[in-house]
């Protein structure tokens, strides 16, 4: 290679990259906080620069911004809370190694490849106030008073839950079976010698399997949160109207923004959303850290 | 995988603690119940969908259906479509299954490809070319990973208007490539660093130039890590609702855009709606079941090798 056209050769093989990196995701974000300070009443017209008013706007009763992050934050904390344990159980029961594990892992993987649409679109019948299988289990148990009279999905007080649900049903076989991944690629010697020195199962698990599997358990909750930051999918199906629904989340507000002349207010939920998102990977990276000498991270 | 088979030890000849019969007794039935909670909800839906809503609605509400109604996946065929039109029309019309099945499919074959694409020549580029500022660029196309595709929509939305070619193949494909490639060029980097980079060295010594070592050394090589990501790729696409639900228009709807259609019209008829999903839901399912390790490891190169 000449050392003339180096630079030239490089810039070419980026050039697909960079094409595709900087017109979609750099430019998209730099031209939302740009969006963000203007009113955008349609999608030529940006309108009067209003500076921060829309930040501020968002928090209003007019936008109910702050109700959809809280319910964002709440799903997050139950899928780390809820969701990863059992992912992380049932990867540990898998990956000791027993009859049958690959059927099992296959099968616990299945959800994660059906459309979100589909699962919201099924749980919605599940979860049907008159016809649906949770009503009428509830009826043959006689505990039709659990149920709410319009459905576990039309009850503000567990719709959450109810996204919840399918959300788990959805996604744990996805963390297991990156768990299971990094438990198969510890050394089998390691549980061996702990279990010679006299360590039960359960030691083996706490003391050797997960500290070894650390990073891969950061993974699945960087990508937990992140993911219940965004979820958007499954509660479109289930929402009849984004504004007026219990369970509302920040996407689903920036789509109803963006197509009802008020484009300046979904920029801002955009650069609110990217904030978080990064926010939350750095807080995991850094509790994840390895403690010095010291005791400092 | 294969190593813990090679070491095996007895431990009848250690003191080894062994696993309590009442501890595993109990972990099968945590695993058969899982599998129950995991396979209930499909069984539900194969059966709703061959239902009528009598039986749906009272009659037989989990059971097997009494009588098998394929006629609910018939008129699935026949939603979205102007009726009358020939059967060659048809399948060109607007908005029907086999229709968005297509669609489907080749917005993520595209994809596929330019993400790959675009994907071999940037790792090429800053895995084996030594140049000032690889690794920086590397980790900025790392930070891709952590950005919410949603973020995108408005501005994009904005500027594919302006260039019209909203509602069109392209409004799907070139954000599906963008969003994937940053996992994209993190695999590639971890398979590229794989191969020796005395195979360059002795290519160049032959008088191969940079883009033939890359065509004829890297890219041959670098196969398995390519089918990895298209599956990976491919079922990313495949399952995308919120662009494919903004930009597309009944004749560029995908698989999910269509089912998401059949909630608004049809509320009461339960066995359309079944049908509708599991037309698209059970082929995905079925090349699963003869590609489950395949599928899975796509999913877990990204987080393992990351």
């Amino acid at each position: 290679m000449h050392k003339k056209n180096k630079p030239i050769i490089v810039l070419l093989f980026l050039l697909p990259a960079l094409v595709l990196f900087i017109g979609i995701l750099i430019w998209p974000i730099i031209a939302s906080v740009h969006h963000s300070l203007y009113q955008y009443p349609t999608f030529s017209d940006p309108g009067e620069f209003v500076g921060f008013k829309n930040y501020i706007d968002l928090f209003n009763k007019q936008y109910d911004f702050g109700k959809a992050v809280i319910n964002a934050l709440i799903l997050a904390a139950l899928s780390v809370f809820i969701q990863l344990p059992l992912a992380l159980g049932l990867a540990l029961m898998l990956g000791k190694g027993i009859k049958g594990e690959r059927f099992y892992l296959s099968v616990y993987f299945t959800p994660v490849l059906i459309s979100a649409v589909v699962i919201g679109m099924l749980w919605e019948k599940i979860y049907n106030p008159i016809y649906g299988i949770v009503v009428k289990g509830a009826a043959a148990l006689n505990m039709s008073d659990v149920i709410p009279p319009e459905g576990l999905l039309g009850n503000p007080k567990t719709a959450l839950l109810a996204v919840f649900i399918p959300t788990i049903w959805q996604y744990v076989g996805y963390h297991m079976l990156l768990m299971y991944a990094g438990i198969k690629g510890v050394s089998p010697e390691l549980r061996e010698a702990a279990m010679l020195d006299g360590a039960t199962d359960g030691q083996v698990n706490r003391y050797v399997i997960i500290p070894i599997i650390k990073p891969i358990i950061k993974i699945s909750i960087i990508f937990a949160i992140t993911g219940s930051l965004k979820s958007y999918d499954l509660i479109k199906v289930f929402a009849k109207d984004a504004y007026d629904c219990s369970y509302k989340v920040p996407s689903l507000l920036l789509v109803r923004y963006a197509f009802h002349n008020a484009g300046g207010i979904a920029s801002a939920i955009a650069v609110i959303m990217i904030i978080m998102c990064f926010g939350f990977a750095i807080l995991v990276n850094w509790m994840f850290k390895e403690r010095d000498l010291y005791g400092k991270k | 995988m294969a190593k813990s088979n090679e070491i095996s030890f007895d431990s009848e000849m250690y003191s080894v603690k062994k696993t309590n019969k009442f501890v595993s007794a109990l972990i099968y039935v945590g695993l058969v119940v899982w599998l129950l909670i995991d396979l209930f909800p499909l069984y539900y839906l194969f059966t709703f969908s061959l239902k009528s809503t009598e039986e749906i609605t009272g009659t037989n509400v989990i059971g097997l259906p009494k009588e098998w109604l394929w006629s609910n996946y018939l008129r699935v065929f026949k939603i979205g479509k102007k009726v009358g039109a020939s059967q060659v029309r048809l399948f060109f019309a607007n908005g029907g299954l086999e229709r968005s099945f297509a669609n489907s499919i080749l917005v993520a074959g595209l994809t596929i490809l330019i993400c790959l694409v675009a994907a071999l020549m940037a790792t090429y580029a800053i895995t084996r070319i030594v140049w000032k500022g690889a690794q920086t660029l590397n980790s900025i196309f790392m930070l891709g990973i952590t950005i919410p595709m949603h973020v995108a929509l408005y501005p994009i939305y904005v500027s594919f208007s302006k260039m019209g070619i909203l509602k069109s193949y392209w409004s799907l494909i070139i954000p599906y490539a963008a969003f994937s490639l940053s996992m994209a060029i993190m695999v590639c980097t971890g398979f590229m660093n794989d191969i020796p980079k005395e195979l360059d060295e002795s290519a160049c010594i032959d008088g191969c130039g940079t883009w033939g070592t890359f065509t004829n050394i890297i890219c041959p090589l670098m196969k398995p890590a390519l089918a990895t990501m298209g599956i990976y790729i491919f079922l990313q696409c495949w399952n995308e609702f919120m662009f494919a639900s903004v930009f597309s228009d009944e004749a560029h709807y995908t698989l999910p855009v269509f089912v998401s259609n059949l909630k608004g019209s049809n509320i009461t008829d339960w066995g359309l709606v079944g049908a509708g999903l599991v037309l698209a839901t059970f082929p995905m399912l079925l090349v699963y079941v003869f590609m489950s390790r395949k599928i899975q490891e796509s999913f877990m190169v990204g987080a393992v090798k990351g």
